[in-house]
């Protein structure tokens, strides 16, 4: 999964961004229609970033519509009272109840400028120990967790059914059943199976996923898979660091799961879970949203996280409480169920639209703000207004392999750089803002609570403890069964792998 | 807890008729007093609270929360609206009153209107926002009675009695043969007595929320209807009851409503803000159009019950892509798409389908008890109830907003679960206990098919992940453990066994 780079400065690079900030100036409407530059650690110029998404759906917008398939299988409980995405018809609003920065955040500490500079939160970053790890999407159309990632003969076809024919053909038992190293390369759908026996056929569910697209469609599009899943684990569960040997059920084979095997599962089991999440957006399924004269976004069908709210949200959600976020924007095909790593921020007078270094002198009070392009449609208890340019950097998808060990370095994440203005009320306070990178910024931010466990149906039914030296107890193994026919791996046994590739 | 053993005891007391047979006036009841309003060749016109016209439309429409300004105009704009072919009306006529109570946050106060039509050209929609803001269109229909609002609102009133006495002066001032109740406004369905309320926020059940979070509850919603019968009708259900609001159709509220209202409509989802299709529905009733075809559902001349069966439909005519109410196709698009509306008979509801659900719910109990395979059992059936992500491994029961199942839906899925794993019938020996449920599950099936009498369902639904909805849904928990669930009954009861176990 390599990125093509060119060498250009830093995004934040001051240069870059008044050119940014002027060429805004001359044309709003052609900046605003931009997809934002994607940047490596090393300040390359990614020319061609990840994306899971097909060229035609790229090209007609129906990556939108895909995203939303996802999106709406989003719930979450608002004063008791569930709600789910999918019966939330698509929309539009300033910040109010689908766009609180209060439904992502357990505490809104910081709401205003002042407070944030003073607390020494223009930045934050997530300590190595904490960084979110990197990893595969497992699409769908490539076997899901069904996946021999590194069986140099697996056919790593586009077409669904020639990779499901090619591990028909070569089936996990008969494998197993020889021994040697070939198990190293079953996927970890199968060394799941083969952990757990009892008939557990994890790898089933993983091909049937994409059978069922492949009946209806005579495809499986290249952008199923668990990127919703992966995101979440990535912080919400440790790093698997090195590479764990256990026993099968059969009591004989040995199975290594190298740490991309243990991530494999995680993210699987996030994936299917049950977990309630917070979440501040809605869904936005307009392929082509309309626009105003300046690019703003109309569309009554797109719901709009408001810039107000994002930047409450990450302040406080990354910087203040030190905990990842997911973002999700919906016109961006490159940032799609992202973990963030880090964010900075800087200031700019949207007056003037020139770079400043104090707060203070990017703050516009409303009489002066003449060059306002988005005047109708500010909140009428905005008292002044200030321009901020914020980097973000977000781990992204990396490739499976069977490594000894599984480090922050061997992540890979990627920088973007939104521009917005913020309004404040008469107490200074953030109460909303103007994007001014046009749709492709994020619209929909979510996490887990910070309590919150992924877990199968099935967990209640394994008791005792696993001594790793042997097979998993009986009791483990028909949860782990029972789990698995429902498409995900059991939590236990996911966390006792971790802990064990920990030590 | 209290409130869903009050609503089995509704269901215990509730009127026990001969089905079909639409109820007579009785003595004692008004109405067998009262001349009809129109007598061909009567010179004296009679006084209007001295005779019954065939029906009366009384719309509670609590429009003075987010939102609702613009779609509660649309709607009155349809009633006033003039129609292209002469004596069509939307409105009151001499066969027909519609009267609205109708409270916006501009202007401030409550009205009552007796609406009238041909007071404006109607145009259909292009976009709700077309009836926002200072200058949108306002009905000119007559305010017979304005209410100071701070006074209606003050205690000791609650929004029950103020529904009671729209009612009651609705049925003392324009009385008729027929009456239909229609509550506007959001709504929020039905929550446990157990579960957490909060203060601000979305509330605790219930429909026709006002600005200060004011709501008015099941429970209340029902005293309003049944104190109003009894003190106005002698006890004679009301014919039709409606929700134009979100998330109501639950068996839960049309139990709470049975022996008020014979028949009750409602969308069991969200119900787009485009509300009810009023030009369509009230010529219907107000003899300025063929009255509704005879439903073989319904027993002869049985008018109400005809009406009931339309209705449904009249709510998908409205927003189909030829609608005459909407100036272009997409103008109702999400409407289409999401749509669910159905009726129900209250007195088969009473008397069939929940005690079917309540033997269900034993036959549950009993399936998830016998051994050996009590966890297996428990986890299988629990993760069908419990919404989670989609996928091809793990089908599960949609939950709406709230916790609502759709209760077709729900024994479709549990039957397909069933009869696909190894102690289901089409194994060559069934098990006792899975038979049974399969028998309860027909069973329950069959009372749900005759309890709703028609139902409208949106394209998305088309989706054979929803196979199986009829339009009415059930409560349930939207995880375990949840100790809201359940209650004494025998349906309560096998919720809590599946969300709320006792630990072994």
């Amino acid at each position: 999964m390599g990125y093509a780079a060119t060498t250009m400065p830093d995004p934040m690079n001051e240069d870059a961004l008044q050119k940014e900030l002027d060429a805004f100036d001359r044309d709003p409407k052609q900046e605003m229609g931009r997809l934002p530059a994607k940047h490596d650690d090393a300040g390359n110029v990614l020319a061609t970033p990840f994306t899971a998404f097909s060229p035609a759906d790229r090209r007609d917008g129906s990556f939108a519509v895909h995203r939303d398939a996802i999106r709406k299988s989003f719930s979450t409980v608002v004063d008791g009272v569930y709600v789910s995405l999918e019966d939330n018809i698509p929309g539009k609003a300033p910040i109010e109840a689908g766009d609180r920065p209060e439904s992502l955040v357990e505490e809104l500490k910081f709401v205003d400028l002042a407070a944030m500079d003073k607390a020494g939160l223009r930045k934050a970053a997530l300590p190595a120990r904490s960084q979110p790890w990197s990893d595969d999407y497992w699409a769908i159309y490539l076997g899901c967790l069904g996946k021999r990632y590194a069986d140099p003969e697996f056919p790593d076809s586009d077409d669904w059914q020639d990779n499901r024919n090619y591990i028909r053909k070569h089936p996990a038992h008969k494998i197993a059943s020889a021994g040697g190293d070939a198990v190293d390369l079953l996927s970890p759908s199968e060394k799941y199976d083969l952990l757990v026996g009892d008939d557990a056929d994890l790898t089933a569910a993983m091909w049937a996923e994409g059978e069922s697209y492949y009946r209806a469609s005579g495809e499986v599009e290249s952008w199923m898979g668990i990127c919703h899943g992966w995101a979440p684990a990535s912080y919400m569960l440790p790093r698997p660091k090195k590479p764990v040997t256990v026993p099968a059920a059969s009591g004989t084979t040995k199975l290594t799961f190298y740490p991309a095997d243990i991530k494999a599962l995680a993210s699987l089991l996030w994936a299917s879970a049950n977990t309630i999440t917070k979440f501040i957006g809605g869904r936005s399924n307009d392929k082509d949203p309309a626009t105003d004269e300046n690019g703003r976004v109309i569309s009554a069908k797109a719901f709009d996280t408001n810039p107000g709210t994002w930047h409450l949200a990450i302040v406080n959600q990354l910087g203040a409480a030190g905990r990842s976020l997911v973002i999700d924007a919906t016109y961006d095909y490159e940032v799609w169920n992202q973990p963030v790593a880090a964010y900075e921020y800087r200031y700019f007078n949207p007056q003037t639209m020139k770079l400043v270094k104090t707060r203070e002198d990017a703050t516009v009070a409303r009489d002066h703000y003449t060059r306002d392009r988005f005047k109708k449609y500010r909140s009428r208890d905005a008292a002044s207004y200030v321009g901020v340019i914020m980097q973000v950097r977000y781990m992204v998808e990396t490739d499976p392999e069977q490594r000894d060990g599984d480090k922050p370095s061997d992540d890979a994440a990627n920088r973007v750089v939104y521009k917005y203005d913020l309004e404040l009320n008469a107490q200074d306070r953030i109460i909303g803002g103007e994007w001014f990178t046009g749709k492709c910024h994020p619209d929909f931010l979510w996490t887990p609570p910070p309590d919150a466990r992924a877990i199968s149906p099935a967990e209640p039914m394994a008791t005792g403890p696993w001594d790793a030296a042997s097979a998993l107890p009986p009791s483990w193994r028909h949860a782990g069964a029972t789990a698995a026919n429902r498409g995900m791996p059991l939590a236990k046994i996911v966390e006792a792998l971790i802990r064990l590739s920990e030590q | 807890m209290r409130r869903a053993i009050r609503w089995l005891a509704a269901v215990v007391l509730s009127v026990c008729g001969c089905h079909g047979a639409p109820p007579r006036a009785v003595a004692g009841d008004p109405a067998a007093l009262r001349p009809p309003c129109r007598t061909d060749g009567d010179d004296a016109p009679l006084q209007r609270s001295a005779c019954d016209k065939d029906w009366s439309v009384l719309v509670y429409m609590m429009a003075d929360a987010p939102g609702l300004g613009a779609p509660a105009l649309w709607n009155l704009h349809q009633m006033e609206g003039q129609f292209a072919s002469p004596g069509r009306s939307a409105a009151s006529t001499p066969a027909a009153d519609v009267i609205v109570e109708l409270d916006v946050e501009q202007p401030p106060g409550i009205r009552r209107l007796r609406m009238l039509g041909a007071l404006s050209p109607f145009a259909p929609l292009r976009a709700l926002a077309d009836y926002a803001g200072p200058t949108a269109w306002q009905p000119r229909s007559p305010v017979v009675e304005a209410i100071d609002e701070a006074r209606a609102e003050a205690p000791p009133a609650t929004p029950g009695t103020r529904l009671a006495d729209f009612l009651a002066w609705g049925i003392a001032h324009y009385p008729a043969r027929h009456y239909a109740v229609i509550v506007w406004g959001h709504g929020f369905g039905f929550r446990p007595a157990g579960a957490p309320c909060c203060d601000a926020g979305v509330p605790r059940g219930g429909i026709a929320l006002d600005v200060s979070h004011a709501v008015l509850d099941i429970p209340a919603l029902r005293a309003a209807l049944a104190e109003t019968s009894a003190a106005r009708l002698a006890g004679r259900p009301f014919d039709l009851y409606l929700s134009d609001a979100c998330l109501m159709q639950t068996i839960e509220v049309a139990a709470e409503l049975t022996g008020v209202a014979r028949y009750i409509g409602g969308a069991e989802a969200k119900l787009d803000p485009l509300g009810l299709p009023y030009r369509l529905l009230v010529p219907l009733v107000n003899g300025s159009a063929p009255p509704p075809p005879a439903s073989p559902r319904c027993a002869a001349h049985d008018a109400a019950c005809d009406l009931a069966a339309a209705l449904p439909d009249l709510v998908r005519t409205a927003v189909s892509p030829q609608s005459e109410l909407y100036a272009a196709a997409d103008a109702a698009s999400d409407a289409r798409q999401n749509l669910t509306y159905s009726v129900v008979d209250a007195q088969l509801l009473a008397n069939r389908l929940v005690p079917a659900l309540h033997a269900l719910g034993a036959a549950l109990r009993d399936y998830l008890r016998e051994p050996p395979s009590q966890d297996d059992r428990r986890i299988a059936v629990l993760d069908l109830f419990t919404p989670h992500r989609p996928s091809a491994a793990r089908p599960f029961v949609h939950a709406f907003i709230g916790g609502g199942r759709d209760i077709g839906s729900l024994l479709s899925r549990l039957r397909a679960q069933l009869t696909a794993s190894p102690d289901g019938a089409a194994h060559a020996a069934p098990d006792r206990a899975a038979a049974s449920l399969l028998r309860a599950i027909d069973a329950a099936d069959a009372a749900l098919r005759t309890t709703v009498i028609a139902e409208a369902l949106g394209s998305r639904y088309d989706d054979p992940a929803y196979a199986g909805m009829l339009g009415l849904s059930a409560w349930l928990p939207y995880q375990a453990p949840d100790g809201t669930a359940g209650t004494a009954s025998p349906w309560g009861a096998s919720l809590r066994e599946l969300f709320d176990p006792a630990p072994p």
